[in-house]
């Protein structure tokens, strides 16, 4: 643990066990994500499937990526994973991004994949909210990831044609935001 | 529709293997079958079995999303 890092956050106002707490339910969404993403990334197929496949796959690879980058600062704020990792996947924050009844329902597995991140962006936004002007380290790790996920957000909604596309898909390497917290 | 009040709510409250309730805005929504509700407590903050409606306006969401749960009945604001 990073006592003093700690003691900064909490001395600003923050209720860091509530905090922490946030944190793992976060980390443990993204994980589940990596998991449940794999199944549906399998099933994207065909004419309409392979078309999304290459954006989901992206998305499954940053969510990891947001993983990796929130369990440093989990421990360094006193926290810790818990043990289980039944207890783990129960307590996420996001509901699992389960495969639909009819996995050949390319828009229905669109579906899932965009609410899995209204449920992402939401997270985030409401912890950048605690922690602005209070926690700053937390604050920019959450609002690098925070900018990931409204762009996968906004990838899955334009495949199903919410509204206009103001995206293309990942140039260059994956996580943009997030990768100087993990690399 | 099943009437309310706030002591009657608190009964429940998810712990014990209670049924998780929650109010807001007047109405009263069935939890239990929630990923999100566990145990009758939320986003590491919110317990069930008592007016939300005050917690709502600091959430990342509105109203809305209590549309997703059974509306089982209203809750009398008075008593
Ligand atoms: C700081 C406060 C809160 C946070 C951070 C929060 C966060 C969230 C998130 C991330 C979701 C998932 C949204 C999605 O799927 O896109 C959610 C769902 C939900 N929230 Fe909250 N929330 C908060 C407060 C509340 C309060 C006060 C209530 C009750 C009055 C509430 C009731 C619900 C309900 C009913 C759902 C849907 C559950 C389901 O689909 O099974 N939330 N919340």
């Amino acid at each position: 643990m990073a006592r003093v890092a700690r003691e900064m956050v909490q001395n600003a106002g923050v209720d860091v066990d509530q905090l922490v707490e946030l944190l793992v339910k976060n980390a443990a969404a993204e994980l589940t994500t990596f998991y449940y993403y794999t199944i549906l990334r399998a099933n994207l197929i065909g004419l309409e499937g392979e078309g999304v496949k290459q954006i989901a796959e992206t998305a499954r690879i940053e969510d990891r990526n947001h993983f990796e980058a929130l369990v440093p600062r989990i421990y360094e704020l006193g926290g810790e994973l818990p043990k289980d990792m039944k207890e783990f996947h129960d307590m996420s924050a996001c509901p699992p991004a389960i495969l639909p009844d009819n996995p050949r329902d390319v828009k229905a597995i669109l579906k899932v994949l965009v609410e899995a991140e209204r449920c992402a962006v939401r997270g985030y936004s409401h912890i950048c909210n605690l922690t602005a002007g209070k926690d700053h380290r937390t604050y920019e790790l959450c609002l690098a990831i925070l900018n990931e996920e409204i762009e996968h957000e906004s990838w899955f909604s334009e495949f199903l044609g919410e509204g206009p596309s103001g995206h293309f898909l990942r140039l260059g390497e994956t996580s943009p935001f997030v990768g100087k917290f993990f690399k | 529709m099943k009437k309310f009040t706030k002591e009657s709510l608190k009964s429940y409250s998810g712990k014990n293997g209670a049924p998780v309730y929650i109010a807001a805005n007047g109405k009263v929504y069935d939890a239990t079958n929630s990923f999100l509700w566990q145990k009758g407590k939320h986003m590491a903050d919110h317990h069930a079995g008592q007016d939300l409606s005050p917690a709502l306006k600091r959430a990342p969401h509105t109203a809305e999303l209590l549309e997703r749960l059974p509306l089982i009945g209203l809750l009398d604001e008075e008593k």
